[in-house]
């Protein structure tokens, strides 16, 4: 099963949306149920595949890669659009057609940056990814989130030629753009000249994977973006984004002092990140800076490499992905009904949908760790991988995780409190919303509770570390 | 305070990139000094001789039959024979970029200039639009035997639409524009697609690659190339065009 | 030389970035950087004594000195993808200028504490 389809289809479909009006909205739904069959077919592979594009083989060629953390990622990214579409179905968006374009190009974007093999390839879906979710964020209904948009724009602009000028003088010094054909030169390569194409790199996916301090327009974006967008930006694009940059800083360029600088920007991210996101009063805020947070936690698994921490940072980039397609879904719809997702203006509105209650239950829940959920064992794994490393990382996790647990205690108190204003009458909320959401958290407890003997393909995934001097990009 | 903040970061970039610029030698590999770079070290020695497949031997302008890609121009053959995926990700990005300006601004009635425009302006103006579409479309066809190719055959096209918004007050561009760009786009993915099913590899080139220098050669690269340049040519167009319209009521 | 004047126009581009508040400058100084990026690609490519990768009556054999064609394929894409940008980052300041009736960012930020 070539994997060019998941990327081709929605690809092919979006070109079309532009003149077939209706019928894009329908386009974006196809594709993306496609996308999902099409990966459960991918998934039962085996070992480093390599997909040829154009018929010339790696290096003067591009080529997609498939290893055992792409099929997962390819797997659970689909199947995240999927139910992030059903949930935010109800909402009505201005010129739907045109932004069913944005999110089929997302789509394809994301697979892109998790198959391809090549540099500059990946920069290019890089750039695509990154100017639909440009377009995602500017969706929101009022004025502030076109200059959220803006931000983000610029700084993702700039970003993406940080990487670019990585990328090319690594080109000038090893003469090749190939993922795998540069880890096999990288060792001869001049060191300073190595760690200059790194520090270049780290900036450009840093921004994009919300790394202290590039992550100034995360909580700008998310909080006013459409919540449709928003679920999908702070769901499906952080597993694609972390991938790229578990694969390029950590896979192919492996330099001890940059794996040590992104276990320290990882620990202030999220820290700084919790802070932030216990004094908020906007729910999408709150969840804004929490996503900040956890992207910091992955990124020092991801820089620690080792066997048990990258299992620890894939566990944790999943569950993060369907806790937050579950929380903005509900945020979303708390939007729509009620106006607002302040603190104060929505008390107690769980006592009226106590589907909408268990949902941001369980999503609250697994985020912060909590036993019974899939988030409970990501964070037993990682407390496990960082305790080999040091002492002070697994205390500044346990911390971060108490101060999490506290503020996500509290907003959902705050929904489930009963409040005179708002009457006791139940409101029935979307069928879409009831059903993916159902869908996930039956996910997120299948999970956390099956025992660990079944979850081969995490400890797959494990083999992959390259302190076991694996090669996990393959050969060409 | 800030501005000095700046000034020291932009300089403290500057000094840490000079500082790698020369940094090639027998040992470790870095980058090498301006002008002295070893081709046969890097990947473009095999686009140059054709000869990523198998060794094609010397490459004549006008003899050479059957070649890799057949295509005279080797930055061409790069952008649409061995990396093509880059450029149907580049065209990728122009679409979305301009369906998301027309998301925000597009729509609405024209906006009038300020200035009215001479009748000798406005005649001469069409005389010049004719050129520079034949010039266009030339560029674009050749883009596999002279520099140039979709991109920038496009951009002529756009220019040529922009000459007109500006000339004339109240025309707007044809609806027609959107379904050439959206077929065109379609079209692309459906030769890779193509390629997908005749050669078992996604944008392989199908078609026979002929004589290098002749109009008709390099396979499937003056068709990518034409298909690009339609649709650069009417993305830009409509571009132009939501740029013109007017404010929204509030 | 080429190389050193492009990374300047890199770091002119970065303190545009840092210190301007007015949007439209922010936007012409994304584009200053990306103009010295793309210029120091092209500049990898150089080989002294090279000629256009171009085949034609004149250079007719591939088996004379070339100049590196990948970066400039590279950089063919690289500008197209900035036009993109620029283009979306112009039409979000056409929309704030419409909403806030200003674009400079601290009196933006003045208005919505």
């Amino acid at each position: 099963m070539n994997p060019v389809w998941l990327i081709a289809l929605p690809l092919g479909l979006a070109f079309l949306g532009i003149f077939a009006g209706k019928f894009s909205k329908v386009f974006l739904w196809i594709s993306s149920i496609i996308n999902v069959t099409l990966s459960f077919f991918i998934f039962n592979g085996n070992g480093i595949e390599s997909y040829i594009i154009g018929g010339w083989a790696p290096p003067y060629g591009i080529n997609l890669v498939v290893n055992d953390i792409t099929r997962l990622f390819l797997l659970t990214i689909n199947i995240i659009f999927l139910l992030a579409l059903m949930t935010t179905s109800a909402e009505v968006i201005k010129k739907p057609e045109k932004n069913s374009i944005a999110f089929m190009l997302s789509l394809a974007a994301v697979n892109g940056i998790l198959l391809t093999g090549d540099l500059f390839n990946l920069f290019v879906f890089l750039e695509i990814s990154a100017v639909a979710a440009y377009i995602m964020a500017s969706s929101g209904t009022e004025a502030v989130s076109k200059l959220a948009s803006f931000k983000y724009l610029i700084l993702g602009s700039i970003a993406s030629s940080f990487y670019l000028l990585g990328v090319v003088v690594i080109y000038a010094s090893t003469g090749t753009l190939n993922m795998a054909d540069v880890v096999s030169k990288v060792t001869s390569m001049n060191p300073d000249v190595l760690l200059v194409a790194g520090l270049l790199m780290i900036v450009g996916l840093g921004v994009e994977t919300k790394l202290f301090p590039f992550n100034g327009w995360a909580p700008d974006v998310y909080a006013n973006a459409s919540g449709r967008s928003s679920t999908i930006l702070a769901s499906v694009l952080p597993i694609a984004m972390i991938s790229a940059f578990l694969r390029i800083i950590v896979f192919m360029i492996n330099s001890g002092k940059l794996n040590e600088l992104t276990i320290i920007l990882g620990v202030i991210t999220a820290v700084v990140g919790e802070i932030l996101a216990f004094s908020q009063k906007r729910m999408k805020k709150m969840l804004a800076y929490s996503s900040i947070a956890q992207a910091g936690i992955i990124l020092t698994m991801i820089g620690i490499g080792s066997s048990k921490s990258l299992i620890g940072a894939s566990m944790l980039v999943l569950n993060n992905g369907f806790g937050k397609l579950l929380l903005f879904s509900v945020a979303s719809q708390i939007m729509l009904v009620v106006g607002s997702d302040n603190i104060d203006d929505i008390s107690g509105i769980g006592r009226k949908s106590p589907l909408l209650s268990l949902l941001f239950g369980a999503g609250a829940l697994t985020i912060a760790g909590m036993p019974l959920f899939f988030g409970f064992r990501s964070k037993l794994y990682i407390i496990s991988a960082t305790i080999d490393k040091s002492a002070w990382i697994p205390a500044i996790i346990l911390i971060t995780a108490a101060i999490e647990a506290t503020y996500y205690f509290r907003w959902l108190f705050n929904l489930v409190k009963p409040y005179a204003k708002l009457s006791e009458k139940r409101t029935p909320i979307p069928f879409g919303l009831a059903l993916a959401g159902l869908i996930a958290v039956f996910i997120i407890i299948i999970f956390g509770i099956l025992p660990q003997s079944s979850l081969d393909f995490f400890n797959k995934i494990g083999d992959l570390s390259v302190q076991l001097g694996n090669s996990p990009m393959g050969v060409m | 305070m800030k501005k000095v903040v700046a000034a020291i970061i932009a300089f403290l970039f500057f000094v840490m990139f000079v500082s790698i610029l020369n940094s090639d030698s027998k040992s470790l590999m870095g980058i090498p000094k301006f002008g002295e770079v070893n081709l046969a070290e890097r990947v473009s020695s095999r686009y140059i001789s054709k000869s990523v497949s198998e060794d094609a031997g010397e490459i004549i302008y006008g003899e050479t039959n059957n070649a890799e890609s057949g295509s005279a121009n080797m930055v061409t053959s790069i952008v649409v024979n061995y990396r093509s995926f880059d450029t149907l990700g580049e065209v990728t990005v122009l679409f979305i970029a301009t369906t998301g300006v027309a998301i925000l601004i597009g729509g609405g009635k024209r906006q009038r200039l300020a200035i009215s425009v001479n009748p000798i302006l406005k005649i001469s103006a069409r005389i010049i639009v004719a050129l520079l579409l034949v010039f266009g479309v030339y560029v674009f066809t050749h883009g596999h035997l002279t520099p140039g190719g979709g991109f920038p055959g496009g951009t002529i096209i756009a220019a040529s639409t922009l000459l007109m918004l500006v000339v004339e007050d109240d025309k707007r561009v044809s609806k027609l524009l959107k379904f050439l760009e959206g077929s065109m786009g379609f079209l692309y993915v459906v030769i890779g697609i193509a390629g997908l099913i005749i050669t078992g590899s996604f944008l392989q080139n199908f078609l026979p690659t002929g004589t290098i220098g002749n109009l008709f050669s390099a396979g499937i690269a003056p068709v990518v190339y034409s298909i690009i340049g339609l649709k650069v040519g009417a993305e830009l167009s409509g571009l132009l065009d939501d740029f013109f319209a007017e404010e929204e009521e509030k | 030389m080429i190389q050193y004047f492009s990374v300047m126009l890199i770091a002119v581009g970065i303190y545009g970035l840092l210190s301007q508040k007015n949007l439209v400058k922010l936007v012409v100084s994304l584009n200053i950087a990306e103009l010295g990026v793309n210029l120091f690609i092209v500049s990898l490519g150089y080989v002294a004594e090279g000629k256009i990768p171009i085949l034609s009556p004149i250079v007719n054999s591939s088996s004379m000195n070339f100049v590196d064609p990948l970066p400039q394929a590279l950089v063919l894409t690289a500008i197209v993808i900035g036009v993109a940008v620029t283009a979306l980052a112009l039409s979000l300041v056409l929309k704030v200028k419409e909403s806030y009736g200003t674009i400079e960012l601290d009196e933006i930020r003045g208005d919505n504490s």
